[in-house]
């Protein structure tokens, strides 16, 4: 799939969920944020060329679309885990600084965004599992092996790891929320880094 | 035809002296709606009294003889000589007192603008005006109104946004640490009139349970009795702090209590679980060096006062906002009463 498909896909995928969010969660500032971040995406993903990668007519499909819709969904589960602890850091820093307005007012508690992390994560995580098997299986039906060690692949790999280990450091290691949400925010810009290397290198 | 009138008194142009020489009390309501109704030209009648405020809404046919009547009524009641309350009373007549019972139920005639009791207190006075027989049409579709009116402006603006008072902004602040304030544990060191007003309002709000220290235990007892809680000794102070998520302190002590070295040893006890310190003691008793730590939130009182004037500003922002209801339920009063004007209604 091509950058450009990919991107959009997962424009789509981020409102989708967000309005599961706000309507289940209630949270008035998510809506702002995940329109500009979706809008964002939108734009900077318009910049690339729209190539659209030939499809082999006759790849198993449906296995092909279990692993296109679970990468997907966890991707987009990611996103918004980013984006909670985005929010989380930003929260924080208003009320280390004493700096509130009317703002903090309409941000959810740190106590809440942190268990959306959580909550994000631990949907994302099964949904990627999913996404990386349906993925191997299909490689092993067109190709013959399960896995080729591409970048690609590799950087699902390194989600997967990173991820996993988010949640096991959640409920094992008794890591404060602080802690666990700068990790968050370093690993997932990490994932993206690794992500745009894989695709532009 | 009956006209629109108001009589009152209110924080603007009467001290809490003479205010609460005409405050008539819930129970006294109905009796004095009735005093009143009796009085000639006088046709519809409504009070609404508050700490702040005592108005009488009437409808009549003669604007002067029956503000007249009801000043002299309100200075009997007073029992202030005739000087007493010179000065004191303000009048409005047609659109003017439609006008003020809506920015009274909108919060932005009140002394804290935006304040959420006046809205309940105007809905007791008109339910109270109305099972005495002393409102008609033009007042309940009045009232109505401006009920409609209040409960809009809270609804549709931040007029009654953001916490502006010491006590509700502590327990705000709370709010935006801890999601659910029934699943933490709140200790107070020390007493005093305003750490208790924060603490009662962090209980009134569902906390888990109460600790209560102080240099003397049996005070702490004392307290730890009017707040349902538990009263520990000053020495075991550390210990506690390794539980508890919000501290409110307010001791007369003249040095720091609590400082960044003992604070971060009782941290590395709470697995990372954030702490909340509600300095409200002068001199201070937390470090301010305390709120450097990680997960530790430190609040002094003029933290707290510094956000209770930020959100005071906030609300005043609001007030154009609040304005233009009004206006727009002016307008959709006046519709009504052009339409029973044609059909011959209101005499």
């Amino acid at each position: 799939m091509s950058f450009y498909a990919f991107v959009f896909l997962l424009v789509w995928v981020l409102l989708l969920i967000f309005l599961i969010v706000k309507y289940h969660f209630q949270l008035r500032v998510f809506g702002p944020g995940a329109v500009l971040l979706t809008l964002l995406l939108g734009v900077f993903v318009l910049t690339f060329p729209c190539a659209v990668s030939s499809a082999d007519s006759n790849l198993p499909g449906i296995v092909l679309i279990c692993h296109a819709l679970f990468s997907f969904l966890s991707y987009g589960a990611f996103t918004l885990a980013f984006c909670s602890a985005s929010l989380y850091v930003a929260h924080e820093r208003l009320l280390k600084n004493k700096s509130l307005g009317l703002l903090q007012q309409h941000l959810p508690s740190l106590e809440a965004l942190a268990e959306l992390c959580f909550k994000f994560v631990s949907v994302g995580v099964p949904l990627l599992s999913l996404g990386i098997l349906a993925g191997a299986i299909w490689s092993n039906l067109t190709y013959g092996y399960y896995l080729s060690f591409r970048p690609k692949e590799l950087w699902s790999i390194f989600s997967w790891l990173f991820f996993g280990g988010y949640l096991a450091l959640h409920q094992l290691a008794g890591w404060s929320k602080h802690k666990l949400v700068y990790l968050l925010i370093f690993g997932s810009l990490l994932v993206i880094l690794f992500y745009m290397g894989v695709q532009l290198l | 035809m009956q006209q629109l009138s108001l009589l009152g008194i209110n924080h603007k142009t009467a001290p809490i002296e003479l205010r609460e020489k005409v405050y008539i009390p819930e129970t006294r309501l109905s009796v004095t709606l009735a005093g009143i109704k009796k009085l000639p030209k006088i046709n519809e009648c409504l009070i609404l009294s508050t700490c702040n405020r005592t108005e009488v809404y009437l409808t009549t046919t003669n604007q002067g003889q029956a503000t007249e009547q009801l000043i002299s009524f309100l200075v009997k009641l007073s029992g202030l000589g005739k000087n007493g309350l010179r000065g004191c009373f303000y009048k409005n007549e047609g659109l003017a007192v439609v006008d003020q019972i809506m920015r009274v139920a909108a919060g932005i005639d009140s002394m804290i603008v935006g304040e959420g009791q006046v809205l309940k207190q105007v809905k007791d006075a008109f339910q109270i005006a109305q099972k005495s027989k002393a409102t008609g049409a033009l007042l309940n579709t009045v009232f109505n109104r401006a009920i409609s009116a209040g409960k809009r402006a809270r609804a549709e603006t931040d007029i009654s946004r953001g916490a502006v008072s010491v006590s509700s902004t502590a327990v705000a602040l709370a709010r935006n640490i801890f999601e659910d304030l029934s699943h933490h544990q709140i200790m107070i060191i020390g007493a005093g009139k305003m750490s208790e007003l924060a603490a009662k309002q962090l209980i009134s709000c569902g906390i888990k349970s109460t600790l209560v220290s102080n240099r003397t235990f049996t005070k702490a007892q004392e307290l730890a009795v009017q707040f349902a809680g538990t009263a520990v000794r000053f020495d075991d102070l550390e210990k506690h702090l390794a539980q508890v998520d919000i501290v409110i302190s307010s001791t007369g002590a003249p040095h720091f209590l609590l400082k960044q070295e003992a604070v971060a040893k009782i941290m590395a006890r709470r697995f990372g679980r954030p702490i909340f310190f509600i300095d409200i003691a002068v001199p201070r008793d937390i470090d301010p060096k305390v709120g450097e730590l990680e997960d530790v939130f430190l609040y002094d009182i003029d933290d707290l006062g510094k956000l209770v004037e930020v959100n005071k500003r906030e609300r005043a922002k609001e007030i154009p906002k609040v304005e233009k209801i009004i206006f727009e339920e002016k307008e959709r009063l006046m519709k009504w009463y052009n339409s029973r004007l044609e059909r011959g209604g209101l005499r």
